[in-house]
């Protein structure tokens, strides 16, 4: 608990703190107040607006599409056939990967001059000539985006997997003789009863996107042109690389308010379930 | 009887494709990492290696220092599993059911912020910390900030696993006259195997594949981790060595993997457990 103390709500409340302050490690002078000068910079800055506006595109795009692919490949594996454990295995295997190796991985495979994915594509006949799918500032982001589904569907499918699980095979039996299609046992009995299932999948991802970091910064680190700078390239740069501890700080906890207005959404929808099974 | 042959049909392409999705490109790295200085820059790119050479392995982990980044990684990983679970033991058999006291709640609240802080808002403040008591550069301050942030989730997976245990059991061996400390030693800790391996494998994992705060907190072949290195050679100045960075990706992941898919039961009941239990 001490140890927690120091680590974890101490540089919270001391990153509020300095957030208040001009400080420039770089300039020698000492921390100078200026109250909220550097939030009112950051909302008058673009570049902290678009990174703002990048942040919220990432996390609501890669969700989206993590929720659909994730819930498709979760009703997939709760199927009966043939290697299904194996699959069920094997499915977790991007979202164990390191997140450095991802980025590296997949700058690799998009590689403009000679990367796989170009030559199949263009093999396929979708694309007619190599795409620098990274460096090219109107695709950058997706790509990411494209990344992070690939890293963290595996999460979601698990959760809904779990949710899945626990629905008694008998509604399915009874919905069968009540003469429900599949898509109306899906809408009637499925959906209601995973609905708990994807609010957690959906509020964990979202808490987790928002402080999105190590695939960006080994990609792209925020290029081209600024065109994937998320809030958490953008604090790590100003704090470690510009020097500017205050602005950063602030960057850093307009964060932390982020996360936990949706950690604290998630706590009270935890908090009802558990209402419920009592 | 056709539409039931359709129906298998689709669900094998569909498993396959999932399958094709996930381990291409992991598969493609590996085979990578075998392929000879030529091989790496042709296209159309080759998929199988002409011969398996294992320079870019010899390159990286015996002519090079990254095998120092191997042993820091292995290192903190597992001082800092240690020291998690130790904490965390203790405090989550404080936090559970047999025993009440009046800031239980509101200090199990505290751990479940604290479980969702994001990095990125800690590292900035922590940075003068660190430097401060002298620690910047050292395998304590990430032993110590990775058991910090791996603690709250730790302490929560162990704590809801210790309340499942029927209360008779405990009672029983209290009137035996067992400490409250035996009762966690001989009594509860013995019961509970599968949550301590499901602790054992989330902290190790997550502390391995961690980057933000090694990247921040580490400089030299002191303490630098694998996946910091990665990232400084992903951006490398005289052009990126994909050979090597195959071969270093495969090593950083090999442990990963094992560990991952040997405690799969474990890793799975803990992070349903972890995301949905209350």
């Amino acid at each position: 608990m001490l140890l927690l103390l120091l680590v974890l709500f101490f540089p919270i409340t001391r990153a509020l703190f300095l957030s208040f302050f001009e400080y420039n490690l770089a300039t020698f002078e000492g921390a100078e107040f200026i109250g909220f000068k550097n939030y009112l910079d950051l909302f008058s800055n673009s570049s902290f607006l678009s990174a703002l506006w990048q942040t919220l595109y990432f996390v609501g795009a890669s969700i989206f599409l993590e929720f659909v692919f994730g819930l498709g490949i979760a009703l997939i594996l709760h199927q009966q056939f043939k290697g299904r454990n194996l699959v069920r295995g094997l499915v977790l295997l991007p979202w164990m990967t390191t997140p450095v190796v991802i980025g590296f991985m997949f700058s690799r495979l998009l590689n403009a001059s000679y990367g796989v994915v170009n030559y199949i594509f263009m093999s396929l006949g979708i694309i007619s000539q190599p795409v620098a799918w990274l460096s090219d500032p109107d695709l950058a982001l997706q790509v990411i985006v494209a990344i992070d589904v690939w890293r963290e569907t595996p999460f979601v499918t698990l959760i809904l997997l779990s949710g899945l699980q626990v629905i008694p095979m008998e509604l399915y039996e009874t919905a069968r003789i009540d003469g429900a299609g599949p898509w109306a046992r899906f809408r009637h009995v499925t959906f209601p009863l995973i609905k708990p299932a994807i609010a957690i999948a959906l509020l964990m991802r979202t808490m987790i996107a928002l402080r999105f970091f190590d695939i960006v910064w080994v990609t792209t680190r925020g290029g081209p042109g600024g065109s994937t700078e998320l809030l958490g390239t953008l604090a790590y740069k100003k704090a470690f690389q510009g020097f500017r501890i205050g602005y950063g700080s602030a960057v850093s906890f307009i964060i932390f308010v982020l996360s936990l207005i949706i950690s604290l959404v998630y706590i009270s929808r935890l908090h009802e379930q558990r209402g419920r099974d009592i | 009887m056709g539409r039931k042959i359709g129906y298998k049909i689709f669900l094998y392409t569909t498993a396959i494709f999932i399958l094709v999705t996930i381990l291409f490109p992991i598969l493609w790295i590996f085979l990578t990492s075998f392929k000879s200085e030529s091989e790496l820059s042709t296209f159309p790119p080759v998929l199988w290696p002409s011969q398996f050479n294992f320079n870019n392995y010899i390159e990286v982990l015996i002519e090079s220092k990254y095998g120092v980044f191997a042993i820091n990684s292995l290192i903190i990983g597992i001082a800092a599993t240690t020291l998690v679970l130790i904490l965390a033991v203790l405090s989550a058999y404080g936090y559970s059911k047999f025993f009440r006291f009046k800031e239980q709640k509101l200090s199990l609240v505290a751990v479940l912020i604290a479980r969702m802080a994001p990095p990125i808002a800690i590292v900035v403040p922590l940075y003068q910390v660190v430097q401060r008591l002298g620690l910047y550069d050292t395998k304590i301050a990430l032993i110590l900030i990775y058991s910090a942030v791996a603690y709250p989730l730790a302490t929560w997976l162990l704590k809801t696993f210790f309340d499942d245990i029927p209360e008779s059991v405990v009672e029983s061996a209290i009137i035996d006259g067992c400490s409250k400390l035996q009762v966690l030693i001989k009594i509860i800790l013995p019961l509970s195997t599968p949550a301590l391996a499901s602790t054992v494998t989330i902290t190790f994992l997550t502390v391995w594949n961690r980057f933000l705060i090694a990247l921040t907190f580490s400089a030299t072949t002191n303490s630098k981790t694998l996946p910091v290195a990665i990232s400084a050679l992903s951006h490398a100045e005289y052009g990126v060595q994909w050979g090597n960075l195959s071969a270093i990706s495969i090593v950083t992941v090999i442990p990963v993997f094992l560990i991952g898919l040997g405690a799969q039961k474990y890793l799975t009941a803990g992070l349903t457990a972890g995301a949905e239990k209350y």
